[in-house]
């Protein structure tokens, strides 16, 4: 299997789109850490597991992922938003470049997104981090 | 006689001198009277004129003073010079007029449309004066007020000119559209939320289709759980419709779910309102445990009958939602071996969308299925679509 034993956090508060990851992930030889349906899990999951990856709904029972991103990003976790939210002006800052999928989810593109992590490391870490705040647009207003 | 003559002759002179003086007095009456006529004329046009003059002064001054829009002049250095009610309301103070006052625009603050701020020298009306553009025509401004709040206006200048061209002031005329910009930003909202709620009302979808198109059955069986399934989403949608998309009532989920076999439910319980999330599982937990019900349980036979009841425990931060689904009169009560996606549905999505594990018990006389919830987590969000758009916290949804 393509990516035997990598650990992915799954941060979804919807039930079934937590389902529709794993169904995904796992006969990809993922193993799925989660999935966290409310952000306190989810950052306690970011701070403390083994991780590979992320896949982050941007919403998280009302409350905004941020916080679950920065610790990822802190650790050099490489992660993609999941979200129907992505056309939102709320994609800027420091997370402006980091990818983002629509929902409902389009596997392919992800599975493009999961090769890019872990194909060529140096390059898609330097790019899916590269917002660093210096390079991240001002916020508009 | 020379001297007679003479004499004679300087009285002829001096009579008709005397006459010419005569005459000439007369003409200079005559003149004077008229001068009087046309001066008198004069004061009673120029009254007449001080008459219109101030008449039509008090027609501007109350069009000024009453007309809807806020107007305000400005002299050629750009000090104010009048301003009327209106525009002291939207700036939400009354500028010091003349020598001491403050210069170009009465508001406290400006901004452009984007947020940024517009220092007073670089505003339209002292553009307008220095002649750098020839007038501002409906133009987008923000203007702060003293307490904070803010106005989004539309400005537009004109220069007053002398009779050689010269810029003597201008006059500065604007309107408040905040309602109208307030309403196109809701609109705009509820349109984005609306294509957020499909896409991800299309994302479950996504998942029930996949799981139950999983192979472990024909494909035409298959076929018809999806569908029936699909119906059940729809059927928490119709609720949330009816619940006017604050929330979806558990009468009318149970009602919609139950259609097919109202005879043979008895339905009880107050009114409860479940939030979005919670009505969309709500309708799959009613409709997996009816499907079962008419496949294995006490719907696969005549005699047989449910009873769906429901209350409130307490009140308050810990009052519960106690539901129970509870089967009686059907065959003898065998627990299902297979866990498939309906066993999914009605506990793990349970526990989670309702924070608290349901029960089953497969009792001889018919099956029980209960959930005990605690009540706040199920409730409705207090109107989550404003406070999702500012990122805020939005109770269990």
């Amino acid at each position: 299997m393509a990516f035997e034993g990598r650990r992915v956090l799954v941060v979804e508060d919807e039930f079934l789109v937590a389902l529709t990851m794993i169904d995904f992930l796992e006969p990809l030889g993922c193993e799925v850490v989660g999935p966290a349906a409310s952000l306190p899990v989810a950052l306690e999951l970011a701070r403390s597991e083994p991780l590979d990856a992320a896949v982050l709904d941007m919403n998280i029972a009302g409350a905004m992922i941020w916080p679950v991103a920065r610790a990822l990003r802190r650790r050099r976790v490489p992660f993609v938003f999941l979200s129907a939210y992505c056309d939102l002006e709320v994609v800027s800052g420091p997370f402006a470049a980091t990818p983002c999928l629509e929902k409902p989810l389009e596997q392919s593109r992800l599975l493009r997104h999961l090769h890019a992590i872990w194909d060529a490391p140096q390059r898609s870490s330097a790019r899916l981090q590269s917002a660093t705040p210096s390079s991240a647009p001002s916020p508009r207003r | 006689m020379p001297e007679a003559a003479r004499l004679q002759e300087k009285m002829r002179t001096m009579n008709e001198a005397l006459v010419l003086g005569l005459v000439r007095q007369h003409e200079l009456t005559d003149i004077a009277d008229s001068l009087n006529v046309r001066l008198q004329n004069e004061v009673v046009e120029r009254k007449e004129i001080e008459t219109a003059l101030r008449a039509s002064e008090e027609r501007y001054r109350t069009l000024f003073e009453l007309g809807p829009v806020a107007v305000y002049s400005c002299d050629a250095p750009g000090r104010i010079v009048s301003f009327n009610r209106r525009a002291a309301e939207l700036w939400g103070r009354e500028p010091v007029l003349g020598e001491q006052g403050e210069r170009f625009c009465g508001a406290v603050k400006l901004f452009h449309p984007d947020g940024t701020l517009i220092p007073p020298e670089l505003c339209g009306m002292s553009e307008v004066l220095s002649g750098k553009v020839p007038a501002v025509h409906d133009m987008e401004v923000v203007v702060e007020r003293p307490d904070g709040s803010r106005v989004v206006i539309v400005v537009s200048i004109l220069p007053l000119k002398d009779e050689c061209g010269i810029i003597t002031g201008a006059v500065d005329c604007f309107y408040d559209i905040t309602e109208r910009k307030d309403a196109e930003e809701r609109q705009r909202f509820l349109l984005n939320e609306l294509a957020h709620r499909g896409k991800n009302l299309l994302a479950v979808v996504q998942a029930v289709a996949s799981r139950t198109l999983s192979g472990t059955r024909p494909l035409a069986e298959e076929r018809d759980i999806l569908s029936q399934r699909i119906l059940a989403l729809a059927h928490s949608q119709t609720a949330l419709v009816i619940g006017g998309f604050e929330g979806a009532a558990v009468a009318e989920i149970v009602r919609l779910e139950c259609e097919s076999f109202s005879d043979r439910v008895e339905v009880s319980g107050p009114e409860v309102m479940l939030n979005r999330r919670v009505a969309q599982t709500f309708a799959f937990v009613v409709h997996e445990l009816s499907t079962n019900a008419a496949k294995y349980g006490a719907l696969s036979v005549p005699a047989g009958r449910v009873a769906i009841t429901w209350a409130i425990d307490g009140a308050g931060a810990s009052a519960r939602f106690r539901f129970q689904w509870r089967e009686r009169g059907g065959p003898p009560v065998v627990p299902p071996t297979r866990r498939g996606f309906g066993r999914l549905l009605l506990e793990s999505a349970v526990a989670q969308d309702f924070g608290g594990l349901p029960a089953f018990r497969f009792e001889p006389s018919g099956l029980i299925y209960e959930i005990d919830a605690p009540l706040q987590r199920l409730a409705v969000e207090i109107d989550g679509v404003k406070e999702r758009s500012a990122g805020g916290d939005v109770a269990a949804t």
